[in-house]
């Protein structure tokens, strides 16, 4: 009985020692296999990325916008804002408020514009957008941006925090015109590039390039009528009988702005404020010109400029170690005449 | 999708006469019409509308991502400086061209009060910095809140890491900057020559996508006499792609 009770002892021990280090074990791994808890991550697409439309006053018309959320649960409101061009890189300020004759409201039964809602991870939005013109709304462009805004969550907790609000835009370009014809008024108005030497002979100014290194060409078109224009053209580099084209990419340029056109190339010219970078120029006169259309059934407008590419490097340098040399060889003539006198 | 008062068209529309094809994936077959026809459009609905970047078309689309929206400055203890980072990435498969802008709500303010912590001067003298202009921060009886920027398509007067700039404030009807642009059209994209004029170039390439990334550090400073607090802000980024 006795050895009975000790073996049954024993029995409920061993149980009692395998079952704590199972539950330890198993305690371990957990801790271990947890998933890292991440900051809450915004990664947020809208579609299209841009949405020009040519409409009669009176009319409405409806587009659809899709928000997708690849990143985590968030709280998003859709909202409109007009915008203004700032600058001639194609930078844009946005007004507080929505304001002027155009309408806007969504045809969604399920979400209101200016007014949040849930939206989980790996899911899309759609928000369908009315747009309407009342009667009589003046002829000119009308610009907005379609906006998907996170909504800030504030949770501090005794530390101070910077906290993020995400916004992604679709910029929304209206021309209102009733006979459909919508106004040109541009003007190439900077053609230009910077020198490295430049100065005048008789009438004519002689400008100077370093032909080894980069000449960042500027065009600039000013559009001075009430729609929005997309000039389409070419910048050609010819010297002697080469020529090289570049296509000017028929960007948007705003009523009443300016901007720098940009052309298909192959140099990055996007940290500098140019439209075209040119290298390795052949020794010689060149003449840039651009001609561009402003728009169908218009006359092309051309502006040239020129230049004279020599190795100014090569030359300097070689200036340079010519006068050494003829300084070092004066210098020991001078020492021999004393010597010998 | 279209009715008797609507019809929605997406896609490359009124782009020169002929077929065109995606170049990606052969997805899609639009058969283009001249300007003329475009005008006949309008007079016959009374619009025309074009979604999507007419010179150049992928199917990925405008994106934006934060690495975090909570950036804990921790306690912030007198003359001992204090940073954190949230890391932005733009992704673009269509123009390449964006804009990314920032501001501030408020200055740091204490969320039980009125007491604030205003916006970096910087290091002061020559080396104050403004809205737009980005100044040496390494002071440390230089107090403020800031922000630095690094990475790509970052303005270029963040010349290193210890750069600073205030952030606009929205109380005082300042613009948002500009804190990550680029100008870039997609590369590997050739367009046959504009004879006659048309409205969009057919392509002959194959349009490159991208994700460009910038870190932005926002950095604060506060003397002995700061009254004590929980302080925090909202700092506001839009990403647009160029119109």
């Amino acid at each position: 009985m006795k050895y009975n009770n000790k073996q049954k002892k024993m029995q409920f021990n061993s149980r009692f020692i395998l079952s704590s280090v199972i539950f330890l074990l198993s305690s371990v791994f957990f801790l271990l296999s947890s998933p890292p808890s991440y900051a809450q991550q915004v990664n947020l697409s809208l579609n299209p990325p841009i949405v020009s439309a040519k409409i009669k006053p009176g009319k409405s018309i409806v587009i659809a916008y899709t928000a997708a959320n690849w990143g985590d649960p968030l709280n998003l409101q859709f909202l409109i804002r007009p915008f203004i061009p700032v600058g001639q890189l194609g930078s844009l300020s946005l007004l507080p408020q929505l304001e002027g004759p155009v309408q806007f409201s969504l045809e969604n039964t399920d979400i209101l514009l200016e007014k949040p809602f849930f939206f989980p991870a790996k899911e899309k939005k759609q928000a369908v957008v009315r747009i309407t013109l009342p009667p009589g709304i003046p002829d000119g462009d009308y610009y907005y941006l379609v906006l998907a805004e996170t909504i800030p969550a504030f949770s501090v907790a005794g530390q101070s925090t910077g906290v993020a609000s995400a916004s992604i835009g679709s910029p929304l370009l209206i021309s209102v015109t009733d006979s459909g014809i919508t106004e040109v008024k541009a003007t190439i108005a900077e053609f230009s590039f910077k020198p490295a030497y430049e100065f005048t002979i008789g009438n004519s100014i002689v400008r100077i390039v370093d032909s080894a290194k980069e000449l960042p060409i500027v065009c600039s078109v000013r559009n001075m009528g009430k729609h929005l224009i997309q000039p389409q053209g070419t910048i050609t580099d010819q010297i002697g009988s080469m020529k090289k084209s570049y296509s000017i990419i028929p960007q948007n340029i705003l009523s009443n702005s300016q901007r720098i056109i940009k052309t298909y190339s192959q140099e990055d010219t996007s940290k500098s404020a140019s439209t075209l970078v040119l290298s390795n120029l052949s020794l010689g006169t060149h003449k840039v010109t651009a001609e561009v259309i402003f728009a169908e059934n218009t006359q092309m407008q051309s502006k040239s400029i020129s230049f004279l590419a020599l190795p100014i490097r090569l030359i300097t340098v070689t200036i340079v170690a010519l006068m050494i040399v003829t300084l070092f060889f004066v210098t020991r003539l001078l020492q021999r005449r004393r010597t010998k006198t | 999708m279209n009715s008797n008062e609507y019809k929605i068209q997406f896609g490359v529309v009124d782009s020169g006469g002929g077929k065109m094809t995606d170049p990606v994936n052969n997805s899609y077959n639009l058969s283009s019409s001249l300007g003329q026809a475009v005008a006949k459009e309008f007079q016959s609905n009374g619009y025309v509308v074009k979604a999507g970047f007419q010179y150049v078309t992928t199917p990925v689309p405008f994106t934006f991502y934060l690495s975090n929206i909570r950036v804990d400055l921790g306690t912030l203890l007198p003359n001992s400086p204090s940073t954190g980072a949230i890391t932005l990435k733009v992704s673009f498969g269509g123009a390449g061209q964006y804009i990314v802008t920032a501001r501030a709500d408020r200055p740091l303010t204490e969320i039980q009060g009125l007491d604030s912590i205003s916006f970096t001067a910087c290091n002061g003298g020559a080396n104050t910095c403004s809205l737009s202009t980005a100044k040496l921060w390494t002071n440390a009886n230089a107090y403020g809140f800031g922000y630095g920027m690094t990475g790509q398509d970052v303005p270029s007067d963040f010349i290193s890491s210890s750069y600073y700039r205030p952030f606009p404030n929205r109380l005082l009807s300042e613009n948002a900057v500009t804190i990550m642009q680029s100008s870039t059209i997609t590369a590997d994209v050739v367009p046959t020559p504009i004879i006659p004029f048309t409205p969009a170039p057919a392509l002959t390439g194959v349009p490159s996508d991208s994700t460009h990334e910038a870190i932005i550090t926002m950095k604060a400073n506060i003397s002995g006499i700061q009254p004590a607090g929980t302080y925090a802000t909202v700092i506001r980024f839009l990403a647009t792609p160029s119109f």
